[in-house]
């Protein structure tokens, strides 16, 4: 692994990032409203780490991912990759760029197209990018599916003849093959049952060891984040509230809602007891979520101001921030 | 005109189409007549649409059948024939008026064919002459009047859905 | 795609070919086939399968009978018509003609239709709008009259029949594929595409065209059963094949005069007509309950 030094420059900015997705209505299809999926988040990624983007479902962390990709076009922000801002590369540079930054997707059934071979799946990025000899990527496809631990004879297979397990491995295989410095796994592991869960994951964290890698790490599964990460961002309603080290925001949550979510994770110890917090309502909607704190509908805590102005996301502690004016003051500091 | 009859058949003309013309006058001679002329061309042209709607019927037929309301109908002691006709048919029937309507244009363009082959002076004749002596003023005015006609049944069909399937309703 | 010369275990087959093979239990579906086959034959072999030139008269063996009725010969099997053309040999070269007939229409119907659907289906917005408005404005004509209109312009000749058929029968290929275009492009495996940094065109082509394949075999397949019963339709008003092209639907017409006095003349053209078409729409059927059980009606 690459030693991590603050004074380096991180792989990933991003600014200010900001993802609506309009609602069109009416007769000529005007913007009525819009969905709000990221609203204003910025964090950076060190080259080499795991970062852990956790939230409830529909919380923005998917739209985050793909937004960073470029898969989906951003309404505004920035995202600096090794300092340069992707956003403002054209197609062309765009797919130059594939090259450095690959996705694993979440459902291992519906991202491998079922109507190729696992050799055309995964040889399919070396042929985009240049690759035409047969041979040579033939010999590509025979290491990196060694890699992930499949064999030779899979090559000529159709994904509808794996299991979910092995089917992620080709999704991981397939990421892996252009030499990317950044993954995003889009709940990579969540489909998988949890045998094979772990087993994934060891992979992964192997994978990064040898190859250098760096990991956006994007799930709902705090105990899995917690796994893996050496970071740990929280995500409610398109907003980062809170982003610190995994042990530290594991064991010291200054945002009530961060509290809350941990409360919620089951610990595999019976004997230890926990207050559990329940949180009260939905999530509100996205399309028109409450003004000020986000979080305020709903939390245990909430005072005048939290109507009225919107917390920043700023460091409460020492590489620990919180999007909270009374982060680490109020609830259960340590968990 | 519209319509055919046989020679010597009198009729006062009223509106020009001789079945109404014959009602209307109490011609009943000459109704006998215009419908013995209309039938063979009506079998021809509904031939094909009428088999197309029997399958569509026969399959939606056997969907719904299937459903659990039916099972609770026949639990409930209602005749065979009621299952079938009020129950199921009901139902069955809405995927096939979306297929009438389109029948229609089948219809319509069959029609072409068949007015030409029974010399029914009806607008599919005449488009077929105006075609034959390159009248495109004709075609223009036909070809604009059938698809018209086509959309408009088609809206009647898209309205009649609604009366039918008390799903959907018209907003 | 594998193209390897090398045996492949059964698992190891295209998922298509595994949908395919179901059909074998279909017998109606068998039965099509086995029509289809023979119709495709006759029309690849004509030369060597015809007794006699189907376009020679011969004017003393006019309207003759079937061998089996009074006064027919072996020599025509079928009998001949009124230029005393022997009608068996018409039959088998009429076969040609409404193949290609069928491939040239359906083939430029099946191209432009996955073109114009894909792209819709792809791109979204507003170029989805103005194509499938394109398109429902073609389908509020009635197919066979579009196809009139579009030859009474053109002129009428058997190429421009194909090409007019062609026209009508688009919109039923775009909005199959735009259909299947829209329920793949949700498919991870097309953003999946997108994040290795595949091209629009090889998303759409060689990614998600493959996966509907099925809809449109069975589409290509009931289309090449209208396109035949249309040209014979368009033939008929003389519209389509000239005389003394030996189509079908040009035959019936030809005999419409004979039908009291030499009745087969115009029922074998008639039942030619008829086992073509059958035979297309049941492989149709059976390649839809095969391929794509969605589509079944």
């Amino acid at each position: 692994m690459p030693e991590r030094q603050t004074a380096m420059p991180p792989l990933v900015e991003i600014r200010n990032l900001v993802k609506y997705y309009p609602i069109r209505g009416g007769i000529l299809l005007k913007e009525i409203a819009s969905v709000k999926a990221v609203d204003r988040v910025s964090m950076t990624i060190q080259q080499g780490e795991t970062v852990g983007l956790v939230g409830e479902s529909g919380c923005g962390k998917t739209t985050l991912g793909r937004a960073v990709l470029r898969l989906e076009e951003p309404t505004s922000g920035e995202v600096l990759f090794e300092g340069e801002n992707i956003l403002t590369y054209n197609q062309q540079q765009i797919r130059t760029l594939r090259k450095q930054m690959q996705i694993i997707f979440q459902d291992p059934f519906s991202s491998l197209n079922p109507r190729k071979t696992v050799s055309h799946i995964i040889g399919e990025p070396l042929l985009i990018h240049g690759v035409k000899n047969r041979h040579e990527r033939n010999e590509k496809i025979l290491e990196m599916l060694r890699v992930v631990g499949l064999r030779k004879e899979h090559m000529r297979r159709y994904p509808h003849q794996f299991s979910g397990g092995q089917r992620q491995r080709i999704g991981v295989a397939r990421a892996l093959i252009l030499n990317p410095k950044l993954i995003i796994c889009d709940e990579a592991v969540s489909a998988l049952d949890v045998s094979i869960q772990a087993q994934v994951i060891n992979l992964l964290k192997d994978l990064q060891e040898a190859f250098g890698l760096t990991y956006l790490f994007i799930s709902h599964d705090l105990s899995v984040v917690e796994h893996v990460s050496d970071r740990v961002a929280v995500m409610y309603l398109g907003k980062i509230v809170e982003l610190a080290k995994s042990k530290e925001l594991y064991h010291m949550p200054l945002h009530p809602y961060t509290q809350a979510l941990l409360s919620a994770s089951p610990i595999p110890d019976p004997g230890l007891k926990r207050e559990r917090i329940i949180l009260k309502g939905d999530v509100p909607s996205p399309i028109d979520p409450p003004p000020g704190c986000h979080f305020h509908t709903r939390c245990l805590y909430k005072q005048d101001i939290c109507h009225q102005a919107e917390p920043e996301l700023k460091e409460v502690k020492k590489a620990h921030e919180a999007a909270c004016f009374f982060a680490g003051k109020v609830g259960r500091t340590t968990q | 005109m519209s319509g055919r009859l046989s020679v010597g058949v009198d009729l006062e003309v009223i509106t020009n189409f001789y079945i109404l013309d014959a009602v209307l006058t109490r011609n009943w001679a000459a109704l006998k007549d215009a419908l013995w002329h209309i039938i063979m061309p009506a079998v021809t042209l509904s031939t094909i649409p009428m088999a197309i709607v029997a399958r569509m019927t026969r399959s939606s037929m056997l969907e719904v059948l299937r459903q659990d309301y039916i099972k609770t109908a026949k639990a409930k002691g209602l005749s065979r024939f009621m299952v079938t006709f009020k129950h199921a048919l009901r139902n069955a029937l809405i995927p096939v008026v979306t297929t009438i309507g389109l029948q229609f244009g089948v219809a319509l363009g069959g029609a072409i064919l068949t007015e030409t082959i029974f010399a029914w002076p009806g607008v599919g004749k005449w488009m077929f002459d105006a075609v034959m002596k390159r009248d495109y003023m004709v075609i223009q005015g036909g070809t604009l009047f059938i698809a018209a006609t086509f959309v408009v049944i088609n809206l009647v069909v898209d309205l009649l859905y609604a009366v039918i399937n008390p799903r959907i309703s018209v907003q | 795609m594998v193209t390897s010369k090398r045996k492949k275990s059964p698992e190891d087959r295209h998922p298509l070919l595994d949908q395919l093979s179901q059909m074998w239990r279909n017998k109606t579906a068998v039965a099509g086939l086995i029509i289809v086959a023979g119709f495709v034959l006759a029309a690849f072999f004509a030369p060597v399968l015809s007794p006699h030139d189907p376009v020679e008269t011969s004017l003393y063996d006019q309207i003759k009978p079937p061998f089996w009725a009074d006064g027919g010969t072996k020599k025509n099997i079928l009998g001949t018509d009124d230029l005393g053309r022997d009608i068996l040999s018409r039959l088998i070269y009429g076969a040609r003609v409404s193949l290609i007939v069928a491939v040239v229409s359906v083939g430029l119907a099946f191209v432009l239709g996955t073109l114009l659907g894909s792209v819709s289906g792809y791109y979204k917005g507003a170029l989805d709008n103005v194509i499938m408005r394109i398109m429902d404005i073609i389908l509020a004509f009635p197919y066979l009259l579009l196809a009139i209109v579009v030859v009474a312009y053109l002129g009428p000749s058997l190429q421009n029949a194909m090409m007019a058929i062609g026209i009508t029968y688009i919109p039923r290929f775009a909005r199959i594929v735009r259909g299947s275009v829209l329920e793949e492009c949700e498919k991870d495996y097309v953003m999946a595409a997108k994040a290795v940094g595949a091209g629009d065109w090889r998303i759409i082509f060689i990614a998600i065209i493959p996966n509907c394949l099925g809809p449109l075999i069975v589409q290509t397949t009931l289309s090449f059963a209208s396109a035949i019963l249309d040209a014979a339709a368009l033939s008929f008003l003389s519209l389509g094949a000239q005389p003394p092209t030996p189509e079908w639907g040009a035959m019936i017409a030809k005999s419409r005069a004979l039908i009291l006095r030499a009745p087969w003349v115009m029922t074998f053209p008639g039942i030619a007509i008829l086992l073509a078409v059958l035979g297309f729409n049941l492989l149709g059927d059976g390649l839809r309950d095969a391929l794509d059980p969605r589509l079944r009606d």
